[in-house]
């Protein structure tokens, strides 16, 4: 017990404190930027932290690395950009808020949620380590495959309303998660067309941004006019804290769920996140209002993905397997530091509890000095577009590189990015894709590891008693909604009027483009060896068959028009294809005339073609906003001692 | 214009005849054509009405009134000139005036990443100017990404890479690498950890004659595959990998039961048998002597199995320091004095034993000697996978 107290005591004391909120503020900054998150925070710290007390470095990371979590959840929340990975939930939800003027509401709402997300996953984390320790041991890779396959019935959960068309860019996400080393010899690389850069693979984080961030902003260019549709509403941060925290059910739901997924080492925030939306989702009173900026919704998301944080450190601090690549850093941190993570951690005296420490009250840290600042971050919804939107695109062409420095991640980000408003334009759901895109490695790489794990032989999943017995409750919560529809169906009778309704011819012309790809995929994979090529090919003819049954229902069953003007919506501001051409040139530019005037030169281009007005006092705005992005960058470059593309000059 | 379908209860061809059809009709050719003459006339200046369908593109530009002149746009210009000129590095000549990246062929937290993140400030102190040593992290294809990248950078000196020899042999020997790694410029190895092999207490394995007679799994990562098979063929055993994507996985997988052994360079070993919780015990380790650090695990040679140079040329995991072919010679002797430097500060040393890491310094043409040796073991045996 006291060594509890020593513990906090140490975190408490002056110099400590101060790191703790210097980490608070480095962190917010981080995770507002697009794209980057926690990881990118502690990386960046690391190096500054090898002089300093164990006790101090810990608890800098631990500030960062919470914050920044948190952080990435004001940008999804206020532009619909995803911050991170963890915050892609967040976005479905808070921007509507936003949108209705709440978002001082919404981000309350998230500061609270991922507070107390932190807060459950802290106390799991300290009453509840043994039988943690105890139950991320049991999970091996059969059991994880099935979790991997009830994830992906997720999926149908995700796209209710259009079922085919969100299961076929499933199975687009799943075949975009299997770009990369395969996972059952880790040689062949899968998909790179080949192109080098393509080898790795695509990451999350860079999908995730790549198919939601650039979607929004070249519809954000179009529209015009501010984020806020409506001017003046009565908003208030504290009032959202207390809307999360008057749900009980929904945070101790998303808690769980969050909590349990940050211990399996495999799974990371992005799969807490959504999957504590879509299971609220499911469970919810609100559920009609989910997409329009429901507070339950909001409430699971953000609580998901604050338990999961903590929750990946169970396994990083007590096992020694990091449960995350920023808990991953902070291991690395701490064995610089000469204390070794894993089932010894505990018994290095009075820092292990300096750590628990640290993670507690960085969790208070940034839930304080976020209420505080968040009101001054709303202002941001106020801001033209066409100010903002440059900017923001510049930031997640930033982040887009940063992650590994590699200028392709931002042509991979542009490409995915006008694939997805194609999809979007065209009443194809984004969100499944996403899902697939995360659990392709889990399902896949599990799969044949547990019939490595089997001697090839597929008992493996049935001899294993978790294993079995996470296949027969899959089968039942799967196999029930299917029966409950089959016996309603049996009663009502088969006469089930199909309403008509209308088809665009967008959707055809997309729905070719999608054909395309996947007989592209499924051609590709015949070059690689049996095992290899198994999942690609059953997935790219799944999603074949399901392109073939929407192409027959539809055109059998409905109406089809075409578009009567493609300007129904009010194009104030530029319309998509030159947003996207804009696009393009920009990410041509970076390594031609290197990042920094490539970014400048956007940004001036789409000042020039967005202003309706003759306005010369504009001019003077423009060049000194633009001299300001320079500065920026070149300040993040120099202080941050990253390499940004140079061009080909030098 | 709005079409109903409908093609129930006709007779199959005519049905398949409809559909066709409908296709055409869906995607409607000659509206297509009647649209591109439409934004034909609206492009030479037709009035915006007449034509039958106006593109928001142009109706876009049709609106914008675009200032022609401004007295701002010289300033503008001149900026950028400025703000590009005074972005470039002034060269004065002496290596090195400006920050020095090493790329890293893995995520951070891991062991080549935190052996570097440790040398960085021992290089700084032991480099002429003050300068910044900055990690670079490149993952990606199990360390080729980094390969790559350093092979593709200018050969000044600026950019050196902490890799992986056996890997790089690795692919070499697969043709994975397209430039001859021999021709790098070799500045230094920071540690070369003798592989040992352990197996779990469940699987009854006990000694190498038992791998070659029972049926065993063998858990690896990507890094280690090349060499565990090599070490199964040593042995006589029928080779059945498992793969995981880190080493902690790994362990955690003998723990359960789900691998019977695997392999690591032996620091990770050691902490992965000591992490074990008594279920895992050491059975060898591929070098010609015991080691010093783990003196009670036997070698090869003492269990009996004869194994050729090549099996004990990849039988280590060696981290050595390498910079793109062609490098100035003046630089070059700048950097391996650096490092060799940094290899002897007894601070640096200490820190790496804290972390478990053991400093073995090599020169260059020893480098070159092992790398050859790995290339022509990894030739000879195939990985097939």
């Amino acid at each position: 017990m006291n060594l509890w107290f020593e513990g906090f005591q140490l975190a408490l004391s002056g110099a400590n404190l101060l790191f703790l909120l210097l980490g608070t503020c480095i962190g917010l900054i981080v995770g507002v930027i697009p794209v980057v998150g926690p990881s990118f925070g502690v990386t960046l710290a690391l190096p500054f932290t090898s002089g300093m007390d164990p006790a101090t470095a810990v608890i800098l990371l631990a500030a960062i690395q919470s914050s920044a979590a948190y952080g990435d959840s004001i940008a999804s929340i206020l532009i619909n950009v995803p911050g991170g990975p963890g915050t892609v939930a967040s976005m479905w939800e808070g921007y509507p808020m936003t949108r209705k003027g709440k978002a001082g509401t919404a981000l309350g709402i998230a500061t609270g949620a991922s507070f107390v997300g932190g807060l459950l996953g802290w106390l799991s984390f300290v009453l509840l380590a043994a039988p943690m320790t105890a139950f991320a041991l049991m999970i091996g890779a059969p059991e994880y495959f099935v979790l991997g396959v009830a994830a992906l019935a997720l999926i149908s959960i995700a796209s209710k309303g259009e079922t085919v068309r969100g299961l076929i860019m499933g199975c687009m996400g799943l075949l975009l998660g299997m770009m990369g080393p395969d996972p059952v010899s880790g040689i062949t690389y899968r998909f790179s067309f080949g192109i080098a850069a393509l080898e790795p693979g695509i990451d999350i984080a860079l999908g995730a941004l790549a198919i939601f961030a650039l979607p929004q902003l070249v519809t954000l260019l179009e529209e015009g006019g501010t984020i806020a549709r409506v001017a003046e509403v009565k908003d208030s941060v504290l009032g959202g804290v207390i809307e999360a925290f008057r749900r009980p059910r929904s945070l101790i739901r998303g808690g769980i769920i969050g909590w349990l997924i940050g211990v399996l080492p495999a799974l990371g925030t992005s799969a807490a996140g959504i999957s504590s939306y879509l299971i609220e989702k499911k469970f919810s009173k609100e559920r009609d209002q989910f997409g329009q900026g429901s507070i339950d919704g909001l409430t699971a998301a953000e609580v998901g993905k604050g338990a999961c944080v903590l929750g990946d450190g169970i396994t990083s601090l007590l096992l020694g397997v990091p449960g995350s690549v920023t808990w991953a850093i902070l291991m690395a941190a701490l064995i610089v530091h000469g204390i070794q993570p894993g089932p010894r951690f505990m018994t290095a005296g009075v820092l292990p509890y300096t750590v628990f420490a640290g993670l507690l009250l960085s969790q208070l840290m940034y839930f304080v000095i976020g209420i505080l600042l968040v009101k001054q971050l709303v202002r941001i919804v106020h801001v033209p577009t066409e100010i903002l939107v440059p900017i923001v695109a510049i930031l997640c062409f930033l982040g887009a590189y940063v992650t590994k420095n590699y200028v392709f991640d931002i042509w991979i980000m542009v490409v995915l990015g006008v694939f997805a408003l194609g999809a979007q334009r065209n009443g194809y759901p984004t969100v499944p894709m996403i899902l697939g895109f995360i659990l392709a490695d889990l399902v896949e790489a599990n799969f044949h590891r547990a019939l490595a794990i089997g001697f090839g032989s597929y008992a493996v999943f049935f001899t294993r008693p978790i294993s079995l017995v996470m296949i027969v409750l899959v089968f039942l919560f799967g196999a029930r909604p299917w029966a409950l529809e089959f016996y309603r169906r049996r009663r009502q009778g088969s006469r089930k009027t199909t309403e008509p309704f209308s088809v665009k011819s967008g959707e055809f012309y997309f729905g070719g483009a999608v054909t395309l790809i996947l007989l592209i995929f499924l051609a590709s994979s015949f070059r690689y060896s049996s095992e290899v090529r198994l999942f690609p090919v059953i997935v790219s003819a799944a999603g074949l068959v399901l392109m073939a049954y929407w192409l027959l229902t539809t055109v059998s069953a409905r109406k089809i028009e075409r578009p009567i003007s493609e300007d129904i919506h009010s194009a104030r501001g530029v319309p998509a294809i030159l947003g996207v051409l804009l696009v393009a040139v920009y990410a041509l530019l970076v390594p031609a005339a290197g990042f920094i005037i490539a970014s400048m030169s956007f940004f001036v281009l789409v000042m020039f073609l967005s202003h309706s007005r003759r306005e010369s006092n504009r001019w003077k705005m423009v060049s000194v906003l633009t001299i300001a992005i320079g500065l920026f960058l070149l300040s993040f470059e120099r202080l941050l001692q990253v390499n940004l593309p140079r061009g080909l000059r030098w | 214009m709005v079409f109903r379908m409908s093609a129930k209860g006709k007779p199959p061809r005519l049905r398949l005849l409809r559909w066709l059809r409908e296709i055409l009709l869906v995607t409607q050719p000659p509206l297509l054509l009647l649209r591109l003459r439409a934004a034909a006339l609206a492009l030479r200046g037709g009035d915006a009405r007449r034509g039958m369908f106006v593109s928001s593109t142009r109706r876009f530009f049709l609106q914008r009134r675009f200032p022609m002149q401004s007295k701002a746009t010289p300033c503008l210009i001149l900026l950028f000139a400025l703000l590009g000129s005074c972005a470039q590095r002034k060269d004065d000549g002496s290596f090195p005036s400006r920050n020095i990246s090493i790329i890293v062929p893995f995520k951070p937290g891991g062991g080549f990443d935190l052996q570097a993140r440790m040398l960085a400030p021992f290089l700084e102190k032991y480099l002429p100017n003050k300068v910044h040593v900055v990690i670079e992290n490149v993952s990606g294809a199990g360390g080729k990404m980094a390969a790559v990248q350093l092979g593709r950078s200018g050969p000044n000196g600026y950019t050196i890479g902490l890799i992986g020899l056996e890997s790089i042999a690795f692919m070499r020997a697969t043709g994975q690498l397209a430039d001859d790694p021999q021709n790098w410029s070799w500045l230094g190895q920071l540690g070369s950890e003798p592989l040992l092999v352990a197996a779990t207490t469940g699987s009854g394995l006990k000694s190498p004659a038992d791998m070659k007679t029972k049926n065993f799994r063998f858990g690896v990562t990507s890094e280690m595959l090349p060499s565990a098979a090599i070490l199964c063929r040593a042995l006589g055993a029928r080779f059945q990998p498992v793969h995981f994507d880190g080493s902690g996985e790994v362990v955690l997988a003998a723990i359960r039961g789900d691998v019977d052994t695997w392999v690591f360079s032996w620091p990770t070993a050691i902490k992965g048998v000591r992490d074990g919780q008594g279920k895992l015990v050491s059975l060898f380790v591929v070098d010609k002597a015991r080691l010093v650090s783990v003196p009670d695990v036997p070698t090869l040679a003492e269990l009996g199995v004869e194994a050729g140079a090549g099996v004990y040329a990849v039988g280590a995991v060696s981290r050595v320091i390498a910079a793109p072919a062609g490098l100035d010679a003046n630089v070059r002797e700048i950097l391996i004095s650096a490092i060799e430097q940094a290899g002897h500060d007894p601070q640096f040393i200490e820190q790496m034993k804290h972390a478990d890491f053991e400093v073995v310094t090599a020169g260059p043409d020893t480098i070159r000697t092992k790398l050859k040796a790995a290339v022509e073991e990894f030739a000879r045996v195939e990985i097939t996978q």
